[in-house]
């Protein structure tokens, strides 16, 4: 009996060892994996700022090829803006004796007489009744003008802004809007088609959907620039079903071949020659959809052209 | 609860009872074929029926109980990890930075260790006002991990439980008075 339970305990003592050490080497492990796990997430954060800066730098990238175009849009209105003014300027000094004649009149300095010598002189020197015509004219398409220069701005402004980390409910209609008015004359060469349904509201990254906008949008027309016997043409479509809201950018031009197709989402790749893309806009378009729990599928075809859809889950 | 207690508690029954007795309660408050993992996650009531067993054969009170298993726990624990312990200079600095230190070592270990919330502050030179909240109101043990660590620096300390969850109270605060270099 002594000798069994000394044979157990020293067996109990053997397995209580060996579970000592399994565990010490567990643990070992463990805190290995949780300092690693530490350092991955760090890590993580630090990739996740890169996005952003990334994200910043490629706007800004994007910003400074838009903004030859966006010089000619702000330069179309400026000069007529500035022709106006220069008109009003010549209608001033007419005005203004007017004014003052008017002034006089009242204040009775001058007489009724002296009043009609003024007008009539005025109006032979003036031809008051084209100035009458003229100047509504004048001052509506100045404040037109004004008008498009502040848009054209604005949505520079609202392009650049550094918000991108702010989600929103919002309809993604108003980035499309946006981005369009904002490549208006970079897109001028091709016919743009739009099928915009009426989107419901979704937790989102407007900036970020711009981004996404503006990159597919300038991808449709690059491949369509080199189209020699047709007019390059890009149709864009909005729509949602219950669950997904669907982006379709579809374009005519060079279409993708198999290569391109696959390398298409890696960043710094590029079909343009270097100094002309950075290579990022596509795997931009990439992290914003996954951002958003989106996919995005892409069909195209050399010679006929390519079709790009965004599947963004609605969320609310 | 994590195992790892219930192998400082095993440990401590069979060096003092043997392994029948540690068979006995195992029988007595855990499922068949039980044994123990330090990392393994246990229910709280398998403690608490194995330390009223002990107390009940050992004919102490479940404090005494509690207070001399902590006391014992924290040889059982510094054996196992002196690394942990070796990061303190003193009583006081071990005792101050069981949140801040040995906590955040533990939860490197071990998944959802459901530690207890332990703020301790020096109040003065000898005295710590400690404060102990935890669901499982272990508080004796905690005592007994105090004397502990106390018995491994070699010094003497004294323990006043002034409030205590037991009574009803939400948390507990134990005054640590406990002998200093200058005496």
């Amino acid at each position: 009996m002594a000798e069994d339970d000394y044979n157990y305990k020293k067996a109990y003592l053997r397995e209580k060892s060996a579970r000592d050490q399994l565990e010490i080497l567990l643990e070992d492990k463990t805190r290995a994996l949780f300092i690693a796990n530490q350092e991955l997430e760090k890590k993580l954060e630090m990739v996740k700022n890169q996005q952003v800066t990334l994200m910043q730098s490629e706007k800004m990238a994007t910003l400074g090829q838009l903004s030859a175009g966006v010089a000619h849009e702000i330069n179309n209105p400026l000069a007529y803006i500035t022709s106006n003014v220069e008109s009003i300027k010549f209608i001033k000094p007419v005005l203004v004796s007017l004014m003052t004649a008017a002034q006089q009149f009242v204040d009775k300095s001058i007489s009724v007489s002296q009043l009609e010598s003024i007008l009539v002189q005025l109006n032979q020197e003036n031809d008051l009744s084209f100035i009458v015509d003229d100047i509504d004219d004048l001052v509506d398409d100045t404040q037109e003008g004004l008008e498009r220069i502040a848009h054209i701005v604005s949505n520079l402004v609202d392009f650049a802004s550094l918000k991108d980390n702010v989600t929103a409910m919002a309809d993604i209609t108003e980035s499309l809007n946006g981005t369009l008015k904002l490549l208006d004359n970079q897109l001028g060469t091709c016919a743009i088609e739009l099928h915009i349904e009426k989107l419901p509201l979704t937790r989102c990254n407007i900036s970020s959907m711009k981004q996404v906008f503006v990159n597919l949008l300038i991808n449709a027309k690059h491949a369509c620039d080199d189209l020699r016997d047709q007019q390059g043409k890009i149709r864009v479509k909005l729509f949602a079903n219950e669950n997904n809201i669907y982006i379709e950018v579809a374009d005519n031009g060079c279409g993708m071949n198999a290569d391109t197709l696959k390398q298409m989402f890696d960043p710094f790749f590029t079909t343009k020659p270097v100094g002309q893309g950075t290579g990022m806009g596509m795997a931009i378009v990439y992290n914003v959809l996954k951002e958003h729990n989106g996919t995005i599928e892409v069909e195209s075809e050399v010679g006929m052209g390519s079709l790009i859809r965004c599947v963004i889950p609605i969320a609310t | 609860m994590k195992g790892v207690i219930f192998r400082g508690l095993e440990a401590l029954v069979i060096e003092k009872c043997g392994m029948a007795a540690w068979d006995d309660l195992l029988e007595k408050n855990a499922p068949e074929g039980r044994v123990y993992i330090s990392a393994e996650s246990y229910p709280d009531e398998e403690m608490v029926g194995l330390a009223q067993d002990v107390a009940a054969a050992l004919s102490m009170s479940m404090p005494e109980v509690l207070k001399a298993f902590g006391e014992y726990l924290f040889s059982h624990l510094k054996a196992r990890h002196p690394s942990i312990v070796a990061n303190f200079n003193c009583f006081a600095d071990l005792i101050i930075g069981i949140d801040k230190v040995i906590h955040v070592e533990v939860a490197k270990l071990y998944h959802e260790p459901n530690l207890p919330e332990i703020d301790a502050q020096i109040i003065e030179d000898g005295f710590i006002l400690m404060r102990y909240n935890s669901k499982r109101q272990l508080c004796m043990c905690a005592e007994g991990l105090i004397f502990g660590a106390a018995s491994h620096y070699g010094i003497d300390v004294t323990l006043n439980h002034v409030q205590c969850m037991h009574d009803g109270s939400d948390t507990c605060l134990i005054e640590v008075k406990y002998e200093t270099p200058h005496g």
